[in-house]
């Protein structure tokens, strides 16, 4: 229950940001050839259109600014977050002809060595990522008074999100092979 | 210990562990025992998934998504009957011509063969084609998906090595209809063998009408491509255009998609994006120390010491690219592998251009064969035969590509004809 609610909500926060840096470069391409292309020149030609130019164009001009660098950032966390949603469901790009064709037992101690060492990995990332982010996470990104920070903090999130991914299919696993 | 670290590398891929995850942990390994700090850990995390220009692969994915959504398929299918089903072997051919077509709009051959095999394998075998035919026939013009821009593997390729994207797209063009031409001899070959049976009469009326069916969906990755190649928006932008496109297409036009279609869809590409995402996470790690360790230019010099002849090169990285696809998914192979070949490729004096579709025309034969095999094993799930089943077939299938793929390693000017 607590997992599923967790699933969605790393859902929506992944399709969030996708949407969001989406939406930057879409303003990016918009502004360039429909504000300051067509709209200028309407406006050239008609004075009323003017101030509805000149707002459009200041509005769009900030947004736009942010879209040469933003995207990227939030890039991040679709990545991450996506990671998380895609080791929940298995999705991983792994080669397991070797580790399929062998003995249960063997198979069960490759898996547990490979859990330990991305678990251990995990721990590191988390604790490397909150140094990184008290060491520069307070600068701010170059194209908006936001600081780099907030960005980073996906990758603390997304060492224990991925973390408890892993020991939830660890739990499912030992409840698949408890039943009788 | 270089070495040690790529040998660990590949066990813990071999031993099953996710690759992304393998090439992180083998990084922070020689990274803890070179006495580096950690911290540089995320910091290569961040930076290496932090550009604007890679937000271009999750949106060629949703594009492909949204246009999967919506009854383009049908559409698609409907101009290639009225301009190939004439032949013998109809209904092949439309296999090998949709997915031409449907290349334009995903630029993954895996997401092209899971819809094809669906739609096309039971009509072919209603109109008494063997379902391994089809199936063969399916799986191996998906690799079109990966060739014909937009394609995903070259977006990669581009970033990887710092090679024009939108030369990569033009580049694809021509081999890709080498590729379709070969499938459609091949095809040909067997029709005549096997009788394979006509499709559909040829009527100018009803060509004209399907291709009034497909102008739209078709026009937007014309608008994409076109627009990348005429400098108006970089491959991001045209592929938000492209999104947009299929957004409207979809929504407005055609009704198919709803809010709730468009968020699922959104979720899917957000889970496909990852999977590439953390491969380039890892490897942004694992690579800056293996460039300070020099290592591509040591593979370079390895593979350079073995022969001094241009032609011997050239098909000992195209063996090895081979073998590596047997092995590798497509998106790994380029990330950790091309930068290590490139030293060698430019030595060589081969265009980084050219070089990109040789190595997405390996990576798309890589594809269908075993072990790994992604599109072959999308296509034997999907229609519950089994890969030695498909095989006899797709092995001829696969010559034609080998064919292809020398023609094009031989001939630059199958791939740099735009220069």
């Amino acid at each position: 229950m607590l997992f599923r609610l967790l699933d969605r909500l790393v859902e929506g926060a992944a399709v969030l940001a996708f949407a969001a840096s989406s939406v930057l470069i879409c303003i990016n391409v918009v502004n360039r050839y429909a504000v300051l292309g067509g709209l200028r020149k309407l406006a050239q030609s008609f004075e009323w259109l003017q101030p509805y130019y000149i707002s459009i164009r200041n509005t769009l001009g900030d947004i736009s600014v942010m879209a040469d660098e933003v995207p990227g950032y939030l890039l991040v966390w679709v990545s991450f977050l996506g990671a998380y949603l895609a080791l929940r469901k298995g999705g991983h790009i792994s080669f397991d002809l070797i580790v399929d064709s062998l003995r249960p037992r063997l198979r069960s101690a490759v898996k547990a060595i490979n859990l330990a060492l991305i678990s251990a990995f995990l721990g590191v990332m988390a604790f490397q990522s909150v140094r990184m982010i008290r060491t520069s996470g307070r600068t701010e990104i170059e194209t908006a008074e936001i600081a780099q920070g907030w960005f980073m903090l996906i990758l603390p999130i997304a060492a224990v999100l991925l973390f408890l991914a892993l020991v939830r299919a660890q739990i499912k696993t030992h409840d698949t092979s408890a039943e009788p | 210990m270089a070495w040690g670290v790529v040998a660990l590398l590949f066990a813990m891929i071999g031993l099953g562990m996710p690759i992304g995850f393998a090439l992180m942990i083998s990084a922070a390994i020689a990274m803890a025992l070179s006495g580096l700090d950690l911290i540089f850990v995320p910091i290569q995390l961040f930076s290496g998934t932090n550009k604007v220009i890679l937000l271009a692969i999750p949106l060629f994915i949703f594009m492909g998504e949204l246009m999967g959504a919506t009854s383009i398929a049908d559409r698609i299918i409907g101009l290639a009957r009225a301009l190939v089903g004439w032949m013998r072997g109809g209904l092949a051919h439309v296999n090998v011509v949709t997915s031409m077509f449907m290349a334009e709009m995903s630029g993954s051959a895996v997401a092209d063969a899971a819809v094809m095999s669906k739609i096309f394998v039971p009509s072919m075998e209603k109109q008494g084609y063997p379902r391994s035919f089809a199936a063969a026939v399916t799986a191996t013009s998906a690799t079109l998906g990966i060739i014909i821009p937009p394609s995903i593997p070259m977006v990669l390729y581009g970033v990887t090595t710092n090679t024009s994207i939108k030369d990569l797209f033009l580049a694809g063009i021509g081999p890709g209809l080498l590729l379709a031409g070969a499938f459609m001899l091949t095809n040909l070959a067997f029709a005549t063998k096997e009788n394979h049976p006509v499709d559909e009469r040829f009527e100018f009326r009803r060509l004209s009408e399907a291709f009034r069916g497909a102008i739209i969906p078709l026009l937007i990755p014309v608008i994409v491509v076109g627009g990348l190649i005429g400098g108006l928006v970089t491959p991001t932008e045209g592929a938000a255009v492209g999104v947009l496109a299929a957004l409207f297409f979809g929504w407005v036009l055609q009704r198919d998609l709803n809010a709730g279609k468009v968020y699922t869809l959104a979720a899917t590409t957000v889970r496909q994006t990852s999977v590439v995402m953390m491969i380039i996470a890892g490897s942004a790690v694992l690579g800056q120390f293996l460039a300070n360790e020099q290592i591509p230019q040591q593979i370079a010099n390895g593979l350079g010491d073995i022969t001094d002849n241009f032609i011997l090169r050239i098909l000992l990285i195209n063996v090895f690219l081979l073998f590596l696809g047997m092995f590798l998914h497509a998106s790994a192979a380029i990330i950790v592998v091309v930068p290590m070949l490139l030293p060698l490729s430019r030595e060589m004096g081969i265009d980084p251009v050219h070089f990109g579709v040789m190595v997405c025309l390996n990576l798309g034969i890589g594809q269908q064969t075993p072990p790994v095999a992604s599109v072959l094993l999308t296509v034997c799930s999907a229609t519950g035969l089994r890969i030695e089943q498909v095989m006899g077939y797709c092995k001829w299938f696969i010559l034609a590509m080998f064919v292809t793929l020398m023609i094009v390693s031989f001939a630059p000017a199958t791939a740099l004809w735009f220069r």
